[in-house]
């Protein structure tokens, strides 16, 4: 009877999940984005819906709605009129479909073809940008809503459930079969199997790819507002924007299961992934230290987790039939355009002023100038000071590590990873207890904190080998979100969290300032040497191509398993550092929204470029900081404009901002200048950017080659 | 144990219902250009991709230098000395040429690559020396290709012409001792092509090494062969000298539906 309890529980609990994953299906199987913001877009509608529906909003604590231009004081708090049943819910509908709309067209029709990396940080980017308008918008604490419907409590044969149960689990049977038949049946469902397969090929047929999309978000919304009214119902009936925004995992997970084309293989997914849950946490643990370990809250995160790695792996017939596996790494830098590429522009511009020889030739000591500049104010204050600014300059330099470890996996070896924060906090959890427990100190925890981030990042790393892409992606987020609500809360880390700075002083914040400073620059001048060397080629080639990589010799395993224990390695010690400055660890500075954010800041900084980590701490830490002393209310607006970034950078420049200042300030190429001038802006072509242009000019190159003479001079390798 | 330098004996692949290579055997002597001919789905590239490890036969050995090759993981085969290049050019599309000659150079510096990191990172004079005669093998590579306006352009901005010369200069720097050509001269226009063999011809002398090559364009593999293999739908057709070849009814029949004066046909 137990058993049988907790199984129909987990049943119910599995729809949901599979509520929630068909609209991550419906976009995916259309378009091939991972949509991220799936949550976002579903809590909104959910929050319009409570706030106008007149059975819940009387009751709730902040019944109006805040209108706030940022940066300004000008704001406007209408109270929604208060709607009957249905009409609440055709508007709150309605208005997700807009906003489901309006994302299609406003940002992801400009990312067709867009490599992975930029699909996955464009829907981030979305997702955070939706989330901290409507945390304005409609409120900053959570309300608790009334029950949908008179919930009955039906029990057949002893098990309970409720009506908004048999509601969630009929309604997400018929989604499944009625979007199964309308995809096999239908038009306009088959148009969209068909752009799936090749957006060329269909267009060609006539198919308007850009409306199968419009339609595709469209629906995905609506879903997402109906799945989120009704899990919220069903479950604790608290209306918030973190519970559902955790909830992608599960989503993704049930998706998964449907190989994130079938509606009703999403659907059976939900429900095993529930029942997994149901059944993991209902085990009456043998021993006291499995009882704590795995009865912990995060127990369904950490089975999600389990699920997701064994389905990939094992990537069984019945899921992955039909379902197209990565090829690529999902991570490259912009293609070259027609047209000047925007940095040639730059240069074109800098050199008819005479500028560009100046900065390239002529302003050696001006940049030296440059760099004492910034990093003088770093060394500024007194060493032996409690300073807010150690604060903040501390979780400058854990930020800058942290994109330093996602350029090392993810734009250097291309291995797209969301779980950067987790060997970070593996490497903070570790440092509370080298330093607290066995007295270590300073100088062998930090390197020490960072030999705890690799096997952390090795424990993900060999599931990786099998994956690419966004498959990896989802195990890498399953993980991060396992971390966070499973691993890192449990009590012995919570009650081992405590630092002891020792020789750095208790009592100081500087000097762990100072110290880890220097421990990240030692890091930095590392990887900075690794890149030169023919590691990063070999890292670089497996993301470029991982066959031509295999066939010049570049074992594939050992070299992203040693590009997983470096990264690991930094994070561990961006980890050590922030145990240095916080002295207390705790599990909510390592969560899979903050992993999410340094992605983005990545990736707007500029995956592939080590200064991105600098340059991300500099543009999301410091200068918020500065700005927000002298102009309100700039934190939330600072989330927002980083979202906005995120998208804005991966739809016009994803190679980022460190790519592009690199490409500005780079030597003069061969014929170089006479390309300007050979090009006005309206042509937009690039002979600059096309090789070897015309037929002839390669044909000579293929003469000149043919008639070469390779006789290596003595004292060169290999002669 | 086989005589040959290169032997391939008796590779078979099936694709679920589809047999694509069907008890396939020939040999390839050191220093010998063989070329592979065949109309589309003959199944040359997957016989490539066979020998490169990418498709595990079904039955079969591959010998090089008295190694199966079956037996080697893939990237260990061109640790053994198999260079080889793909039929759209698959170079790395986010680096420089220079870069990419210089990874092809990967299995010429010695050291594990956890060795590797270490040193590296900590840039022991070591790292540096070696890397220093990587980048001067590279450009002297790139040199010789004629490619030294091109040299810190990205893989991704160049025409394919010059990509392909990327490509070679890459087999060159990293001195296989058999080359797997997958059709050097699709993409590129008819007057390079014609520039093509002698530069092939040239690298054998300078390299000292073999190459098995697949080609469309007939005057080029014809011209530069020493021995031709023929391929349809998975089984040798028929192989010999470029002129055997050219004159078995079996391949006029598979290639061009018929007999007709061949040289006819490609002028």
């Amino acid at each position: 009877m137990y058993w049988a309890q907790l199984v129909v529980a987990g049943l119910f609990a599995g729809a949901v999940y599979a509520l929630y994953g068909q609209g991550i299906t419906l976009v995916y199987k259309a378009t091939r984005v991972p949509n991220f913001a799936h949550g976002a877009i579903g809590t909104v509608g959910a929050f319009v819906f409570f706030k106008l529906w007149d059975g819940s909003a009387k009751r709730l604590l902040i019944p109006w709605i805040h209108f706030k231009i940022p940066f300004t004081g000008v704001s406007w708090n209408p109270n929604p009129p208060a709607l009957p049943f249905a009409a609440a819910l055709a508007v709150a509908l309605v208005i997700s479909v807009l906003l489901g709309l309006l994302v299609e067209r406003a940002a992801m029709r400009y990312l067709v073809d867009a490599p992975t990396i930029s699909l996955i940080v464009a829907t981030i980017g979305i997702f955070i940008v939706i989330t901290g308008l409507a945390i304005d918008m409609f409120n900053q604490q959570t309300e608790t809503v009334p029950p949908l419907f008179n919930d009955h409590v039906y029990s057949v044969g002893g098990i309970r459930f409720f009506t908004t149960d048999v509601i969630v689990a009929i309604l997400a049977l018929v989604l499944a079969i009625g979007l199964g038949t309308f995809f096999r049946f239908t038009n306009l469902g088959i148009a969209i199997r068909a752009t799936a397969d090749s957006r060329e090929t269909s267009r060609l047929l006539g198919i308007s790819a850009d409306r199968v999309a419009a339609f595709a978000w469209a629906a995905g919304s609506f879903l997402a507002t109906l799945a989120a009214i009704l899990i919220i119902a069903r479950s604790n009936r608290q209306l918030d924007f973190v519970s559902l925004t955790i909830l992608i995992v599960p989503g993704f997970t049930a998706a998964m299961f449907g190989g994130f084309t079938s509606l009703v293989g999403t659907f059976i997914g939900g429900l095993t992934l529930g029942v997994a849950q149901n059944l993991f946490i209902g085990v009456h643990w043998p021993t006291r230290f499995l009882s704590t370990a795995f009865g912990a809250a995060g127990a369904p995160q950490f089975v999600s987790f389990l699920v997701v790695v064994i389905v990939l792996m094992t990537r069984p017939k019945f899921i992955f039939k039909g379902v197209r596996v990565d090829e690529e790494s999902g991570v490259g830098l912009g293609k070259a355009r027609s047209g000047l590429a925007p940095e040639d522009q730059l240069r074109r511009v800098l050199d008819r002023r005479n500028t560009l020889l100046l900065l390239l030739e002529d302003w050696k000591i001006g940049r030296w100038l440059l760099a004492a500049l910034c990093v003088i104010p770093l060394l500024a204050i007194p060493v032996f000071t409690v300073s807010y600014w150690s604060t903040v300059l501390g979780s400058a330099v854990f930020y800058a590590l942290i994109v330093l470890s996602i350029v090392v996996l993810t734009g250097w070896t291309g291995q797209i990873s969301l779980a950067a924060l987790g060997f970070a906090g593996a490497g903070a959890f570790g440092t509370a207890l080298l330093s607290t427990q066995f007295h270590i100190p300073f100088f062998l925890v930090m390197p020490m904190s960072g030999l705890i981030g690799i096997p952390l990042a090795l424990l993900i790393g060999v599931p990786a080998l099998r994956l690419r892409g966004f498959f990896l992606a989802l195990a890498t987020l399953a993980f991060m979100v396992a971390c966070e609500t499973w691993l890192f809360p449990q009590s012995f880390f919570s009650t081992h969290n405590d630092v002891a700075r020792g020789v750095l002083r208790d009592d100081l914040s500087q000097p762990s300032f100072y110290m880890s400073l220097a421990f990240a620059a030692l890091v930095y001048i590392g990887v900075r040497n690794l890149g030169r060397t023919r590691v990063a080629r070999a890292w670089h080639a497996i993301r470029d191509s991982e066959n031509t990589a295999i066939s010049m010799g570049i074992d594939p395993v050992r070299y992203k398993l040693l590009a997983f224990a470096v990264s690991g390695f930094i994070a561990g010690v961006a980890g050590g550092s922030f145990g240095y400055l916080n002295l207390k660890i705790v599990a909510a500075n390592f969560t899979f929204f903050f992993t999410l954010t340094y992605i983005t800041a990545a990736v707007i900084s500029g995956i592939a470029m080590l200064a991105a980590g600098p340059l991300a701490a500099f543009n999301f830490v410091l200068l918020p900081t500065i700005t927000a002393r002298s102009i309100s209310g700039t934190n939330e607006a600072i989330f927002i404009i980083g979202g906005l970034l995120a998208v804005l950078t991966v739809i016009q420049y994803p190679n980022g901002l460190a790519y592009f200042y690199s490409r500005v300030l780079r030597r003069f190429e061969a014929g170089e200048r006479v390309a300007w001038a050979s090009t006005t802006d309206a042509e937009g072509i690039a002979p600059a950017a096309a090789g070897a242009g015309t037929e002839e000019e390669e044909e000579e190159l293929f003469n000149r080659a043919a008639h070469g003479d390779l006789s290596l001079p003595a004292g060169v390798p290999g002669a | 144990m086989p005589d040959s330098f290169f032997e391939i004996a008796g590779i078979s692949l099936r694709f679920g219902g589809l047999q694509v290579l069907n008890d396939v055997s020939f040999t390839v002597e050191q220093g010998e250009i063989v070329g592979l001919i065949g109309p589309n789905g003959a199944g040359k590239t997957t016989l490539f991709d066979v020998v490169s490890g990418f498709h595990k036969p079904a039955g079969g050995h591959i010998w090089f230098k008295d190694v199966d090759l079956v037996e080697e993981r893939p990237y260990r085969r061109a640790w053994l000395g198999l260079g080889r290049t793909f039929q759209t050019a698959r170079l790395f599309q986010n680096e420089t040429v220079l870069d990419t000659v210089k990874t092809a150079c990967h299995r010429r510096m010695g050291g594990g690559a956890l060795v590797s990191t270490l040193r590296g990172a900590l840039g022991t004079p070591s790292s540096v020396t070696a890397e220093r005669e990587v980048e001067e093998r590279a450009q002297m590579m790139i040199a010789r290709l004629g490619l030294d306006d091109y040299s810190n352009k990205l893989c991704s901005e160049l025409s394919y012409g010059t990509l392909r010369l990327t490509e070679l200069a890459s087999m060159l720097a990293m001195e296989p001792e058999l080359v797997l050509l997958d059709e050097p001269s699709s993409g590129i226009a008819q007057r390079e092509t014609e520039a093509l063999g002698p530069l092939l011809l040239e690298l054998r002398e300078e390299l000292g090494a073999t190459f098995l090559l697949i080609e469309h364009d007939m005057p080029l593999i014809m011209g530069i062969s020493d021995r031709i293999v023929a391929l349809a739908s998975g089984e040798i057709l028929a192989q010999g000298t470029p002129a055997e070849v050219q004159a078995n009814d079996q391949v006029i029949e598979s290639y061009l539906g018929g007999r007709v004066d061949l040289d006819e046909v490609v002028a």
